[in-house]
């Protein structure tokens, strides 16, 4: 049996060159390693744990039928996961009612309580690294990105939110991703290549 | 609403774009616009990488989720239980096997198809980048077997690995180009029969390939494009494989 073929051993181009044949070992290894960040996520997103594990269900599926959309030259493996986690969950809120309320409420949050919605993100145990390159964007960036981002929201509603004309928003929001990208750059965050 | 949007209003909401944080609508404008705009493209895997960043958070995943979700995988028809969100930026893709036929020495008549879906979804799933990354891999692991492809004259010299699970990896990036119309094609050799591993097209780099069933050898033919079923050409270079 001289053949090696542990997984847990590859990195996460050759995990997925794996999977592309069909190996569920590879995939419950890339759950291992980045299952918990997509659950994780997709939780901050919509709140409710069931639809979170819906979610991350489906990430995972999604990474089964179609290993070839994960582009390793783009970034690695997690980013590609937490992109698509993201832009599923930010659907189903999109989608449905229960979005409206939760945005009410923390709208309401945000403007009378700008301090709460920080104390949130910091709640999600964010990377330390990630959460201080956050913490160096000047007030109004961070507002933005972070109503965007964590709440699933357009620009245009955080700008309605944060009363602000919408070219502001989109622009506090390009700046800030791009003076984070300089702090996580420097302090070697591998997702900001 | 406003159709039509310019280059700089497009880019301007590349940072919104990252973050999901756009309607559908801007979404297809801005991803039509990525597909021509190369610095814009730049721009905004930059932008990707960040809001990636963003979204770690140090979670457990509940108890139970991966056994529902490996139950799931034997019964999931392959596409698609989950509405796709087209964000994916243009990219280049290995030329290599895309087209590659796998076919049986005459006479056989047996087609693996199966062998031939595992090398599309392979060469699919394999980007430059991971592909080198992967012969590294075969080539670092003790439980590869190794050859190089000579031609008689010793001009031409192919290195290529096949790993444990029988992926194979041809380190062609010295061939020669062939001139237009001709293809380099990969075969396979074993005690009764001869199979297409490949066709690798004009001027291959590092091309990936499948040996699912036993091979002693291999062998490289020049070809008329696309390649053939069966080769009448005596081949360029040949490898016998270690047991």
């Amino acid at each position: 049996m001289g053949r090696r073929d542990d997984v847990t051993e590859l990195g996460d181009a050759a995990l997925v060159v794996a999977i592309g044949r069909y190996r569920q070992d590879a995939l419950a290894e890339a759950y291992r390693r980045h299952g918990g960040a997509v659950f994780g996520l997709a939780r901050r997103l919509l709140g409710d744990p069931h639809r979170a594990e819906e979610v991350t269900q489906e990430v995972f599926l999604r990474l089964w039928d179609r290993p070839d959309r994960y582009d390793a030259e783009r970034g690695s493996l997690r980013s590609f996961l937490l992109v698509t986690c993201h832009g599923r969950a930010v659907d189903l809120l999109r989608a449905d009612g229960s979005r409206r309320e939760r945005e009410d409420r923390t709208a309401q949050q945000a403007a009378g309580e700008p301090y709460d919605l920080e104390r949130e993100v910091w709640d999600m145990a964010l990377a330390d690294s990630v959460r201080d390159a956050l913490g160096e964007l000047p007030e109004p960036e961070r507002r933005a990105i972070e109503l965007a981002y964590y709440g699933g929201r357009t620009y245009r509603e955080v700008a309605e939110l944060l009363d602000a004309p919408e070219g502001t928003v989109k622009s506090r929001i390009r700046s800030g991703l791009r003076r984070m990208r300089a702090v996580l750059a420097e302090s070697g965050i591998g997702e900001a290549r | 609403m406003s159709a039509g949007r310019d280059h700089r209003e497009l880019s301007e909401l590349l940072g919104a774009w990252a973050l999901d944080a756009v309607e559908d609508a801007e979404r297809a404008e801005i991803e039509a616009h990525l597909a021509t705009c190369a610095r814009c493209r730049a721009e905004a895997e930059e932008h990707l990488a960040v809001a990636a960043a963003l979204g770690n958070t140090a979670a457990q995943p509940p108890a139970g989720l991966w056994e529902r979700i490996a139950a799931s995988l034997d019964d999931t028809p392959p596409p698609l239980a989950l509405e796709p969100r087209h964000r994916r930026l243009p990219r280049r893709l290995v030329v290599g096997l895309a087209a590659a036929a796998v076919v049986l020495f005459a006479g056989l008549g047996y087609l693996l198809v199966d062998q031939q879906r595992q090398i599309d979804r392979l060469q699919a799933a394999l980007l430059d980048d991971a592909l080198a990354r992967a012969a590294s891999v075969a080539l670092a692991d003790p439980d590869s077997r190794r050859a190089v492809l000579r031609s008689e004259d010793g001009t031409v010299q192919v290195p290529v690995v096949i790993d444990a699970t029988g992926t194979g990896y041809l380190l062609a990036d010295r061939l020669p180009p062939l001139p237009e119309g001709r293809t380099y094609q990969l075969w396979g050799v074993s005690a009764d029969t001869v199979v297409s591993l490949g066709v690798l097209g004009p001027e291959p780099r590092l091309v990936a390939f499948r040996a699912t069933i036993a091979i002693d050898a291999l062998a490289l033919t020049d070809e008329a494009a696309p390649g053939v079923a069966v080769s009448e050409q005596p081949p360029l270079a040949v490898a016998e494989l270690p047991v």
